[in-house]
């Protein structure tokens, strides 16, 4: 039974050096999402503009055509499926070893702004990172099992999966992963998703725009993050294909109220949803996502409109 | 709450303690306890069901005990199998049989068949009703005595190691060992942990990683080549294999750390030269089942050689059905028992000795597709396909390589290899009476599975096969 028990805790400890390992390997990794998460997280950036939001935040801004129209270096660190507290919470992590950029993007999303999920969507992928404090306790406060996640292997591990091993054994080799080769600057193009069929008859999800005082806490959280390290904050509002944001209750009520609190807070607002790209189903992946071609085509017009301030 | 849970983490320790500290007299009833919610983690009124079952099936056997008369023990038996018979005919082959009907009427009426929804199926439905018809039928025929206390038969049922997927326990097996006071060994309790481990290994890093191949290309078989659809259908006999195995064996690791032995259900049947070594080693307690309660029931092997051939092809029948309510489990039954019986006319004609393993895994591969496919019309894909001869190795590894990447094909491969060596090397006990290698390397063995499980181990996926059945 001794012996046994020795085994069962050499087993135990072979463990937490084999977990350390692959997140090693994962933390190499030089392209994908991993890589984007390093660069977010754990490195020293110097960034002038960064885009912040969600998976429409990640797909929808075309960093290098930024880069390109503004004479800007930039970053998107949009997660997907991030919700408006774990946004900010985002830049608070991003910001523990990067210095502070000029602007700040917000992307936001009027049609899901009513989403509280009891956990992080796709919350394994954060586990390497998690030496970053801020990105722990944004973690922690929304899901109480990342403490667990943290101390335990056994715990932990079962969430790994085929890109956990197959990145990290490419981390370690030195090799490019082939998952998520589309990664560039932290976009990433949203992949049509064919179960929609046609736009045009395709059912939409009803939604609400209703704006819970947690959003505007964790709102308020990015205005303060900003205006204290001296960031321009910009709100913008990225286009659902018209079918969608018609059946989204309280839209407008909620994209005055974002336009109110952006005027009294001395914030950029920026619009380029302005009804053409809401009406053109051949640039979305699905009605909430705009696909690769319609991710630049906004972009585009987005510069086209940041630079117009930017000259001021 | 499977074996594969991370809420069974956190039962198994927490039951096990508290089993051991209680005094002899409560520990079945806190294991009953135990074992309902178990049971009722996956769904409460199912509880309700397992509790209905077991109360008719103890009052029969009790009052099929105490009559004299023939015709009334009969009586009592035909209502215990009736009702034990009909709750599985209700919720696991209602559907089937009326959908079978539908089609039949629409196709002779040339109308359009309105089918029925299959009614959700309560976890290990065919295992519990089996435990209790085999006790039943052994009461009746005067093998054992009725269990007098309501408690340690339903415990016999519902005994959570075994409850949901077997294997299917005997009530002279164990249901005599709920009488005796059962001290902790460490012996017990190391070899246990050993035969749970390896367990999980088979069902998590074999069985959940092989099913990575198996679902999509059984979806859609129209996309492969036809060698890609026999690998794939090779994939599947060991993934059954593995997975149900796998948890006959956290069953009996997990029965004997409380002090009970639950009996041997595979004796590597993958090894098997023929069908009928085959179904020796396979599923035992299923096979034995069938065998002791269908076939003898029949007249066995009593009657004339044609009647006894019929015997074996409904047994085969039977046992298709019982795996699955839909016509291929039912072909797949069909084609065993066909084969069944012609190995056993031919087997004295000519051996097949260094072709049995390979004759014996091809066979098992084609008719274990008609098990999994999931209509006629892929069925017909698979067979036309494979038969076409059409075999391009290097385009079928590309295929199975694009549906996850190149390293989950390699994990898959390594798995499979690595159930063989071991498996191998005990049918041929290699390294029986080797003390160094028991002392010293097999803790380390173990130890190194119990890591590789959480390493390479596929947590994403699944509940075992077996308990839909």
């Amino acid at each position: 039974m001794q012996r046994a028990l020795i085994y069962f805790a050499l087993a135990i400890g072979l463990l937490y050096v084999i977990r350390e390992l692959e997140y090693v390997g994962v933390r190499k990794v030089e392209n994908g999402e991993f890589a984007k998460l390093r660069t977010t997280f754990l490195e020293e950036n110097d960034f002038d503009l960064i885009v912040i939001g969600s998976s429409r935040a990640e797909c929808q801004y075309y960093t290098p055509i930024i880069d390109s129209a503004t004479g800007l270096n930039c970053y998107n660190i949009g997660m997907t499926g991030a919700t408006m507290p774990f946004i900010a919470s985002t830049l608070e992590a991003y910001l523990v070893h990067s210095k502070v950029p000029k602007y700040v993007i917000l992307n936001l999303d009027l049609h899901t702004l009513g989403d509280n999920n009891d956990t992080v969507y796709r919350f394994p992928r954060y586990f390497p990172f998690l030496e970053n404090e801020k990105l722990y306790d944004g973690l922690q406060n929304r899901d109480g099992r990342f403490a667990l996640f943290k101390l335990f292997p056994f715990y932990s591990m079962p969430y790994f999966n085929n890109r956990y091993l197959s990145n990290s054994v490419h981390g370690w080799m030195g090799t490019p992963t082939q998952f998520d080769d589309d990664y560039v600057k932290g976009f990433s193009p949203s992949i049509p998703d064919p179960t929609w069929g046609d736009l045009d008859t395709a059912k939409m999800i009803e939604t609400h725009a209703e704006i819970p005082q947690e959003v505007w806490d964790a709102v308020n959280d990015i205005n303060e993050i900003c205006s204290a390290n001296g960031s321009q904050l910009i709100f913008v509002i990225s286009p659902l294909y018209y079918r969608q944001e018609a059946v989204v209750k309280n839209y407008a009520t909620s994209y005055k109220a974002f336009n109110d609190y952006a005027g009294s807070n001395n914030i950029l607002w920026i619009d380029p949803a302005d009804g053409v790209l809401n009406h053109q189903k051949q640039f979305y992946a699905d009605p909430a996502h705009l696909n690769s071609e319609g991710a630049q085509l906004f972009t585009r017009r987005f510069c086209s409109i940041l630079v117009q301030y930017l000259d001021k | 709450m499977g074996f594969n849970s991370l809420e069974f983490l956190f039962f198994l320790p927490i039951v096990f303690g508290v089993y051991w500290i209680l005094p002899h007299r409560w520990r079945n009833t806190f294991l009953l306890i135990a074992s309902y919610y178990f049971y009722m983690s996956w769904n409460p009124w199912f509880g309700i069901l397992l509790f209905g079952t077991t109360l008719i099936d103890w009052k029969c056997a009790l009052e099929m005990e105490k009559s004299a008369l023939q015709s009334k023990r009969r009586v009592w038996l035909m209502f215990s199998l009736i009702s034990n018979l009909g709750v599985l005919a209700a919720f696991k082959y209602s559907a089937f049989f009326y959908n079978t009907f539908e089609w039949t009427r629409a196709a002779i009426a040339d109308d359009t068949a309105h089918y029925m929804q299959a009614i959700l199926i309560p976890v290990g439905l065919s295992f519990y009703v089996f435990h209790s018809l085999s006790y039943i039928i052994d009461v009746y025929r005067a093998k054992i005595s009725a269990e007098k206390n309501f408690g340690t038969f339903a415990l016999f049922v519902s005994f959570f190691p075994q409850l949901v997927a077997g294997p299917i326990a005997r009530f002279g097996d164990l249901g005599v060992q709920f009488h005796t006071q059962k001290f902790l060994k460490s012996e017990a309790f190391i070899s246990g942990i050993r035969l749970a481990i390896w367990g999980f290994f088979k069902k998590i890093v074999i069985a959940d990683r092989l099913a990575e191949f198996v679902n999509p290309v059984f979806d859609s078989p129209q996309n492969f080549n036809g060698l890609t659809l026999l690998i794939t259908g090779f994939f599947f006999v060991v993934q059954v294999y593995c997975d149900f195995s796998g948890y006959s064996d956290i069953a009996m690791g997990v029965a004997r750390m409380f002090g009970f032995e639950l009996k041997l259900n595979w004796r590597r049947p993958l090894l098997s030269k023929s069908l009928h070594e085959f179904w020796s080693r396979n599923h035992i307690s299923m096979t034995t089942w069938f065998r002791d309660y269908v076939y003898f029931s029949l007249g066995g092997s009593r009657v004339k050689v044609r009647r006894m051939y019929l015997n074996l092809f409904l047994v085969f029948l039977i046992s298709g059905l019982w795996h699955g309510a839909a016509w291929t489990f039912i072909i797949w039954g069909a084609m065993h028992g066909v084969m069944y019986i012609v190995e056993h006319l031919l087997k004295d004609k000519f051996k097949i000795k260094f072709l049995g393993w390979p004759y014996l895994i091809l066979f098992h591969t084609i008719t274990l597709i008609a098990f999994r496919a999931n209509s006629f019309h892929d069925l017909g894909i698979f067979y036309s396909k494979i038969f076409s001869f059409d075999w391009q190795l290097r385009p079928a590894f590309i295929e199975l390589a694009d549906l996850t990447g190149k390293l989950p094909l390699a994990l898959a491969f390594f798995g499979i290899l690595f159930l063989f060596a071991k498996e191998v090397s005990e049918e041929y006990k290699w390294f029986y009476g080797v003390r160094t290698l028991e002392n010293v390397w097999r803790p380390v063995f173990y130890s190194f599975l119990f890591v590789t499980i959480f390493v390479i181990g596929q947590f994403s996926a699944n509940e075992f096969i077996y308990f839909h059945f």
